[in-house]
């Protein structure tokens, strides 16, 4: 016969933020196009990356101006205050680079943090990272988030090769951020 | 939501394995958290099961005095080192800690858990011979609660929220006591503003230690110039990029400073100038300087590279046995601008909250 005992659970009950749905993708809502605001993490490349990928945009979809915001640090989400600002001027927010654990997670929190503020947004992100980030979207209330990702590491490549990935990026970023 | 049964069934004969594969151990044998046990380390700490002891706004999570006493009853603590397991609890949820970074980063940091005061040898951590070794209970369990909790309840395990790539082996535990130095040196506490009637858990998210070995030399100035090779190596993610680190003074290294007539602060300010480093001393080691990035690597005008800003990003703490001269340096796993050490003073159970005057805390709740 087996005998059993009681034991308490250890762990946390999931308490993921208020799930929420992504921002609704529109047409520009504007006679200019699109406004860009690319939210750069400091990452090495990471700015080239993001200024690459908006000059593809501009080649596909109707891209009226592109402002990069620099975060402080790439261990940081985008504060609170600041992007309730950017989202006033912006029509669409493509944060990077996340390419390490810390850094990929607050990257995507920076997208979601968009969504939440009604602004389409994606987040680039290194293939190591495609299950780690996963994790953190089911926290962060959107489950499943779609991503742009390219091969790990990219803070070693050449301008060329950036751009290059940027290229590679850039149909599938337009098919997130925009009604396709 | 609907609200999960707060215990399971195990197998009494099978507990151990039942506990990991339910996926709640560090991998060593737990004590299983029954229920009294759990309300026995809840009364060592004075706080009630819903007590919120801890909170990661941005994983939206809270430590509950509950979690906390099942993890310390699991880590194998007695009740009387919970008020210390809070505490360490309390620092690494501190937002300067930014424990969200520190625990899912690929560097792989361990939580440094540094006890100062007059509780440590009350509960019979080790400060002395082996403290940063194995074989004291204290130190290991109060330092294993600090890393069960965090794979728990704040979601730190690979394949979850922690994508460490390399780890250390202070993920099982990374605790020690300080051993008071002799004056006129003032222990950790009264270094960082407490009494020394306190006692405090200082946290830092540190990688593995270096031991550091000089048993020659008794000056002051090359005593600490082998702390600063240790300090500023190339290999150190957070060199010249300004970051913190926990340096443990054995005693012969300790002593040997101190009787020069040197100052900890002195010492610390030492090492500020001695741990700069040029461009050229990070390449010989195959690093990269960062350019145009969040890390600011920008030449000062002796044309070097900060490895700390300032004395405080260095946590001066005397432990070890006597021997032939031997003390530890843990760096921080990231720069000071992603994560700085943080201290909480242990509350110990009983004692009343502070009286903040006739003036304030008169709220009155309407249902």
């Amino acid at each position: 016969m087996t005998t059993t005992i009681t034991v308490c659970r250890p762990d946390a009950e999931e308490a993921p933020e208020r799930p929420a749905q992504r921002a609704e993708r529109t047409a520009p809502p504007g006679p200019d196009g699109y406004r860009v605001a690319l939210i750069d993490n400091g990452k090495p490349q990471a700015r080239l990356l993001l200024e690459s990928l908006a000059e593809e945009l501009r080649a596909r979809i109707d891209v009226g101006s592109v402002e990069v915001v620099s975060k402080a640090g790439a261990g940081e989400p985008i504060d609170d205050a600041l992007a309730a600002e950017i989202a006033q001027r912006a029509d669409v927010a493509i944060a990077a680079l996340g390419d390490c654990g810390a850094c990929s997670a607050c990257s995507l929190r920076d997208a979601i943090a968009f969504e939440r503020l009604d602004v389409p947004a994606t987040v680039v992100i290194t293939d190591a990272f495609v299950g780690h980030v996963g994790h953190f979207a089911d926290t962060l209330g959107m489950p499943g988030y779609p991503t742009l990702v390219v091969p790990h590491p990219v803070s070693s490549k050449d301008a060329e090769h950036v751009r290059r990935l940027a290229e590679g990026l850039a149909d599938a970023a337009v098919a997130q951020v925009t009604p396709g | 939501m609907t609200l999960r049964e707060p215990t399971v069934e195990v197998d009494a004969l099978d507990a151990h394995e039942e506990l990991y594969r339910l996926g709640w151990t560090d991998g060593l044998p737990v004590v299983p958290p029954r229920p009294e046990l759990v309300e026995a380390m809840l009364a060592g700490g004075g706080v009630e099961a819903d007590e919120v002891v801890g909170v990661l706004a941005r994983r939206h999570r809270t430590i509950t005095g509950r979690q906390a006493a099942v993890n310390a009853v699991m880590a194998g603590c007695r009740p009387e080192y919970f008020p210390i397991v809070l505490a360490a609890l309390g620092a690494l949820t501190d937002p300067a800690h930014n424990a969200d970074t520190m625990l899912a980063s690929t560097g792989g940091s361990a939580t440094c858990v540094i006890v100062s005061g007059p509780l440590a040898a009350e509960v019979g951590m080790n400060a002395r011979h082996n403290a940063l070794g194995s074989g004291n209970r204290a130190n290991a369990t109060i330092g294993r609660a600090v890393r069960l909790v965090a794979m728990n309840v704040l979601g730190a395990r690979s394949g979850k929220l922690d994508a460490a790539s390399i780890g250390h082996p202070g993920r099982y535990s990374f605790c020690f006591a300080e051993d008071d130095p002799p004056a006129p040196w003032a222990p950790l506490r009264v270094r960082l503003g407490y009494e020394r009637e306190d006692t405090t858990v200082t946290v830092m998210g540190c990688e593995a230690p270096r031991q550091i070995g000089n048993a020659l030399n008794e000056d002051p100035a090359g005593v600490l110039r082998t702390f600063a090779s240790a300090m500023k190596m190339a290999a150190t993610f957070s060199v010249g990029k300004g970051g913190q680190g926990v340096m443990v003074m054995g005693p012969e290294h300790a002593l040997a400073v101190r009787q020069a007539g040197w100052s900890t602060r002195r010492a610390l300010k030492f090492l500020v100038e001695e741990t700069r480093v040029t461009p050229r001393h990070l390449e010989d080691g195959g690093v990269l300087l960062e350019v145009g990035a969040q890390h600011e690597m920008e030449l000062g005008d002796d044309g070097k590279l900060p490895t700390f800003q300032d004395p405080e990003d260095i946590i001066l703490v005397t432990a070890g046995g006597e021997g032939a001269g031997w003390s530890a340096y843990m760096p921080a796993a990231a720069p000071r601008l992603h994560s700085r050490h943080a201290t909480r003073r242990v509350r110990t159970p009983g004692e009343a909250l502070p009286d903040c005057g006739p003036d304030s805390c008169e709220v009155t709740f309407t249902s």
